[in-house]
C-alpha cells in the first residue's frame, strides 16, 4: 500500500510539473504581461471600441455555431452508434478532418467554395454567416466525439425496460437516454464554444477582417501583438480567456452535478 | 488472461517514457556553423531569395555556402530575430523593422553604410534614377505601389481618383498587421501630395479610400489571395508581387498609377553576419550586377543604375519627375515620423484641437469608417 | 425501417456531407487537378518531405505524452473528486480556448531569449524557441485536453464497481488498471489519440510563431503548406493538405475496423 501512495504521489507530481511547464507558467507570463501596467490599463485595453466590436461579433458567431453543433453532434453520434448503413465507417472517419486540416487550408477552401467565385453561387465572405460556418466546421469534432463514447457505453437495458412499460420512443429518449448523455453534451459544447471564441486561421480569411466591422477577437488580438502593443494584446487575450473559463466552468460544473446525481 | 488492448497500453507507456529523451537528443543546434548563412526576410521576397541563393551558389564565392531561410510577415520576423532567431542577412519590408533591430543591438546603427563599405557599391556608379528620385543607401530593391484589377479592367481604373468613386471595392491588407498595407496607404497619401494637394485634403482622400475598402486581410499574400478569389475590383499591392502573381498564372491585370510612393526594402548584415565571411560575400553579391539582374527579372526595380537602364522598359512609368515620392520626401525623418503620424495605435490630437489627429491618422480613419458603415 | 431513423440518417449525412464532405472533395479535386503524375512528383518535393519528417518526429513525442497525461489526469479527476480536481478538470480545457497565435506568443514570453527562462536554458545548451522542443511544447499545449475530454465522461458513466470488486478479490492496483480500467476506456482513449494526432499534425498558428518558420529546418507540414500558399504554389499546398487529411481519415478507418472486429467478437462470445 505504501508503494501505491508513493507511486500515486509521484504520478500527481509529474502531471503537475508537465502541466506547469507547458501551460501554467506561460499563462502566468500572460497574466503578468496583461496587468504589469495596472488594472486601469487592462480595463482600458479591453473596452476599446474595436475590442468591443470584435468581441461582440465573435460571441455571436460562436454562440450560434456551438448551439447548432450541440444538436448536430448528438445527432451525428446517434447515427454513428445506433444505426447501421453502408458508408458509416467513412462518415466516422471524416469527422476529425477539421482538426487535421491546417487552418490556412480551411480558410482558402471555404473562401473558394463559398466566396465570390463559388461553384454553388453563394457568397458568405465578409458576413457573420461565413464566420459562423467556418466555426461550425472546426467545432463539430468536439460535439460528436464527446457524446460518441458515452453513447456506445450505454446499455439498452434501461431503455428496453422503459419501452416494455409502455413509454414511447420519444419519452424513453427524453427521460432516460438524454439525461445520461447530457453531461457529455455539455462538456462537448463547452469545448466547442471555447475553441470557437479563440479560433483564428480558418475564420480570419473568410471574415474579410474589416476592423470594427467584420474583425474577430483573435484577429484583433493578433493585430495588437504585431503593433507592439503587448500589454493591450495580453489584456485582450486574458479577457477572452476569462470569458472562456467562465463558460467552461458553467458547462463543466453542470455536467459534473448531473453526473453525480446519477451515481 | 491478457487482452489485446492492455498489451498495447503497456507498449504505449514504455514507448512514451522512451520517447521523452528523444526530445532532447534531437535538438537542432540553434545556430548552424561553418559556411551557412541565415537569411531572414519579409514574405514577398522569399522566392526572390531562393533564386538569388542558387545563383550565388553557382559562383566561386558561393561554392560551398548553404542557406537557412525564414520568411514571413515583416514585423513577426523582426520580432523573432529580437527573440533569438538566428540571422546573418535581414531584408525587411520597411525601415522601422531595422530600427527595432538597432535598438536591440542586432544590427549596427549605421547599417545603411554597409552598402558602400562591405557591399563595395561604387558611389559614382549610383546615379539618379527616375529623374529626381535619389537612391537611399541600404536599400536592396525598389518597387512601387500599383493597382491590380480584373482582366480587361472593366471599371476602367487608371488613377487614385478612380479608387474613391462609389461602387469601387478596394482590397488592401490591414495596416496594423501588414507592412505592405502601410506602403499602400502612404502611397495614396503620396499621390495626393504629388498632385499638389494639402495634407488635410490628402487625409480627406484617405478617409474615402479606407471607406471604400471591403476587405483588409492580415497579410499582403492573403489580400492577393482574396482578390484572386473574386473579392473586390481593385487590389493595392507591391508591383513585384503583382508581377509574380501574373507570372504564376493568376488572372489579374497590372495598372501603374500616374503617381505613387517608392517602396524601398532595407537590407543589412547583422552583427553576427558581419563576422561570417560567407554572409559578407552574399551581401556583396546582392548589390552586384548579377544579383540585381536576378531581382530585376523577378519584377523588382533595380537600385543599380547599370541594371536599371537595361531593364527599365519592362516597368511602368509615371506622370512626371515628382510623381514618385520617397518616404524621405514626404517627411524629413522618413518612417520614424510617418509611422507614428499615420499608424500610431493611440489617436492623439494636437493641443488646440483639430479635425485630424496629430498621431494615428489612419487609426482614426479606420475607426471612422467602422462607425459609419 | 422506421421513417424517423431514415430521416435522422439523411439529415446527418446532408449536414456532415455539406460541412466536411464538400471541402474534402474539393481537396481531392485540387490535389489531382493535373492528374496523377504531377501529384506523385509533388509528393516527393524535398521541402515537403523534410516537413513530413518533422511533423512525424513531433507527433511521436507529443501524442504519447498527452495520452499518458490525459489518461492519468482523468483517473485522478474522476476517482478523487476534490475541489482541486474539479478545478483541474476545467483548467486543462483552457489551452483549447486560447487562440493559437497567443499560444505561440505566450510560450515566447517564457522560453525566448527575451523571456523568463530563455537565457538560463540557453546557458545549459537547451534551445526551446525556434527549435524542435518548442514545437513539441506548442503541440502539446493546443491538444492537452483532447484525451481526457474523451475519457472522463466515460469513466464517470462506467463507474468503478468492477475495480472495487477486483480490489476486494486481491488484485493489485497496476493489474486492476491494465486489465479492467484500460479495457473500459480503450475506445475513448483511441478516439482521444486520433483527435490529438489530428490536432498536432494540423496545428498552424502556434507552431508558426514558436518555430520561427525556418524553411527545411523547423517547418512542419502545415507551415510548409502555408509557405506554399504564400508563394503561389497552391498546388503543392493542396497536395500537402490532402496528405494531412488522409492521415486522419485512414487512422479512423483502421480504428473503425478494429472496433467492428472487437464488437463482433464480443457478440459472438456473449
Amino acid at each position: 500500500m505504501r508503494t501505491t501512495t508513493l507511486t500515486r504521489a509521484t504520478a500527481k507530481g509529474l502531471a503537475m510539473t508537465y502541466l506547469s511547464l507547458i501551460v501554467l507558467i506561460p499563462l502566468a507570463a500572460l497574466l503578468t504581461n496583461a496587468f504589469n501596467q495596472g488594472l486601469g490599463s487592462f480595463w482600458n485595453a479591453v473596452t476599446q471600441q474595436e475590442s468591443v466590436d470584435a468581441l461582440r461579433l465573435t460571441l455571436l458567431c460562436a454562440f450560434v455555431a456551438s448551439s447548432i453543433n450541440a444538436v448536430a453532434g448528438l445527432a451525428t453520434a446517434w447515427v454513428l452508434v445506433r444505426d447501421r448503413f453502408p458508408g458509416q465507417a467513412l462518415l466516422n472517419a471524416i469527422i476529425d478532418l477539421p482538426f487535421a486540416l491546417p487552418t490556412v487550408v480551411a480558410g482558402v477552401t471555404f473562401y473558394t467554395l463559398y466566396g465570390p467565385l463559388s461553384p454553388f453561387h453563394v457568397n458568405i465572405t465578409g458576413t457573420w454567416i461565413g464566420i459562423t460556418v467556418a466555426i461550425m466546421f472546426v467545432t463539430l469534432p468536439f460535439t460528436v466525439r464527446s457524446v460518441q463514447p458515452v453513447l456506445e457505453s450505454l446499455t439498452f437495458s434501461a431503455e428496453a425496460a422503459a419501452a416494455t412499460l409502455g413509454a414511447s420512443p420519444a419519452r424513453v429518449f427524453r427521460t432516460i437516454t438524454l439525461p445520461a448523455l447530457m453531461p457529455s453534451i455539455l462538456t462537448g459544447t463547452g469545448l466547442a464554444f471555447a475553441r470557437a471564441i479563440g479560433e483564428y486561421g480558418s475564420v480570419v480569411f473568410i471574415s474579410n477582417n474589416l476592423p470594427y466591422r467584420s474583425e474577430v477577437a483573435s484577429s484583433y488580438i493578433y493585430s495588437l501583438t504585431t503593433s507592439d502593443q503587448n500589454n493591450s494584446a495580453a489584456s485582450a487575450a486574458v479577457a477572452l480567456l476569462v470569458l472562456a473559463l467562465i463558460l467552461l466552468i458553467v458547462f463543466n460544473v453542470t455536467a459534473q452535478r448531473l453526473a453525480r446525481r446519477r451515481t | 488472461m491478457q487482452s489485446r488492448p492492455s498489451l498495447w497500453c503497456r507498449l504505449a507507456v514504455i514507448g512514451t517514457v522512451a520517447a521523452i529523451p528523444l526530445t532532447f537528443l534531437s535538438l537542432e543546434p540553434a545556430q548552424a556553423s561553418g559556411t551557412n548563412v541565415n537569411v531572414v526576410g519579409y514574405s514577398v521576397v522569399g522566392p526572390a531569395f531562393k533564386a538569388l541563393e542558387s545563383d550565388f551558389q553557382a559562383t566561386p564565392a558561393g561554392a560551398n555556402v548553404t542557406f537557412t531561410n525564414s520568411f514571413g510577415a515583416s514585423d513577426t520576423e523582426a520580432n523573432a530575430v529580437v527573440n533569438g532567431l538566428p540571422a546573418d542577412v535581414v531584408n525587411f519590408s520597411y525601415e522601422p523593422n531595422m530600427a527595432t533591430l538597432v535598438t536591440h543591438l542586432i544590427i549596427p546603427k549605421t547599417w545603411y553604410n554597409q552598402e558602400r563599405g562591405v557591399g563595395g557599391v561604387n558611389v559614382n556608379l549610383v546615379g539618379k534614377k527616375q529623374e529626381t528620385v535619389y537612391r537611399t543607401p541600404g536599400i536592396l530593391t525598389d518597387s512601387v505601389v500599383v493597382f491590380a484589377v480584373r482582366p480587361g479592367n472593366p471599371l476602367g481604373i487608371t488613377n487614385w481618383g478612380d479608387l474613391v468613386k462609389s461602387g469601387v471595392q478596394i482590397v488592401t491588407p490591414n495596416p496594423v498587421t501588414s507592412g505592405s498595407a502601410r506602403w499602400n496607404l502612404v502611397a495614396g497619401y503620396a499621390a495626393q501630395i504629388a498632385l499638389k494637394r494639402t495634407p488635410t485634403e490628402a487625409y480627406e482622400y484617405l478617409k474615402q479610400l479606407i471607406s471604400n475598402t471591403i476587405a483588409q486581410p492580415t497579410s499582403g499574400s492573403a489580400a492577393l489571395a482574396a482578390f484572386v478569389a473574386g473579392t473586390g475590383n481593385v487590389l493595392l499591392d507591391y508591383e513585384d508581387d503583382v508581377v509574380a502573381a501574373i507570372a504564376a498564372g493568376d488572372k489579374i491585370q497590372l495598372v501603374t498609377p500616374p503617381e505613387t510612393v517608392l517602396i524601398q526594402n532595407p537590407v543589412a548584415l547583422t552583427n553576427t553576419g558581419i563576422t561570417n565571411p560567407s554572409a559578407v560575400a552574399f551581401y556583396k553579391y546582392l548589390f552586384s550586377t548579377a544579383g540585381q539582374t536576378v531581382l530585376a527579372g523577378l519584377g523588382y526595380r533595380s537600385v543599380l543604375k547599370s541594371v536599371w537602364d537595361k531593364t527599365s522598359k519592362s516597368f511602368g512609368s509615371f506622370r512626371n519627375a515628382t510623381a514618385v515620392q520617397t518616404v524621405a520626401q514626404l517627411s524629413p525623418q522618413g518612417w520614424s515620423t510617418l509611422n507614428p503620424d499615420f499608424f500610431n495605435p493611440q489617436i492623439i490630437y494636437p493641443a488646440g484641437g483639430a479635425t485630424y489627429p496629430e498621431y494615428g491618422i489612419v487609426t482614426y480613419l479606420e475607426k471612422f469608417a467602422g462607425s459609419t458603415s | 425501417m422506421k421513417p424517423s431513423r431514415l430521416a435522422l440518417r439523411t439529415v446527418v449525412l446532408i449536414y456532415v456531407g455539406a460541412l466536411i464532405g464538400v471541402p474534402l472533395v474539393f481537396l481531392f479535386q485540387q490535389a489531382f487537378i493535373h492528374g496523377f503524375g504531377p501529384f506523385w512528383s509533388a509528393m516527393h518535393d524535398p521541402a515537403m518531405d523534410k516537413a513530413i519528417a518533422l511533423t512525424a518526429k513531433v507527433s511521436v513525442v507529443a501524442v504519447p505524452l498527452n495520452v499518458l497525461f490525459g489518461v492519468g489526469v482523468s483517473l485522478w479527476i474522476v476517482r478523487h473528486p476534490t475541489r482541486f480536481t474539479r478545478l483541474l478538470d476545467t483548467a486543462i480545457d483552457v489551452p483549447l480556448a486560447i487562440s493559437p497565435i497567443i499560444v505561440g506568443l505566450v510560450l515566447e514570453l517564457v522560453y525566448a531569449q527575451t523571456g523568463w527562462f530563455g537565457p538560463t536554458l540557453a546557458k545549459l545548451g537547451l534551445h526551446v524557441m525556434f527549435s524542435y522542443p518548442g514545437i513539441v511544447m506548442a503541440s502539446i499545449f493546443v491538444s492537452l485536453p483532447l484525451v481526457s475530454r474523451q475519457v472522463i465522461p466515460l469513466l464517470r458513466e462506467v463507474g468503478d464497481h468492477q475495480e472495487q470488486t477486483a480490489s476486494t478479490l486481491g488484485a493489485g492496483p497496476v493489474r486492476i488498471f491494465f486489465t479492467i480500467t484500460m479495457r473500459s476506456i480503450t475506445w475513448a482513449t483511441a478516439y482521444g489519440v486520433s483527435l490529438t494526432l489530428a490536432r498536432v499534425i494540423g496545428e498552424y498558428g502556434a507552431v508558426l510563431i514558436v518555430s520561427g518558420n525556418i524553411a527545411l529546418v523547423t517547418q512542419t507540414l502545415t507551415l510548409d503548406i502555408g509557405s506554399n500558399f504564400d508563394n503561389f504554389n497552391n498546388y503543392q499546398g493542396f497536395v500537402g493538405a490532402l496528405l494531412l487529411a488522409l492521415v486522419s481519415i485512414v487512422l479512423l478507418l483502421i480504428l473503425g475496423i478494429a472496433r467492428h472486429r472487437e464488437r463482433t467478437r464480443n457478440e459472438y462470445l456473449a
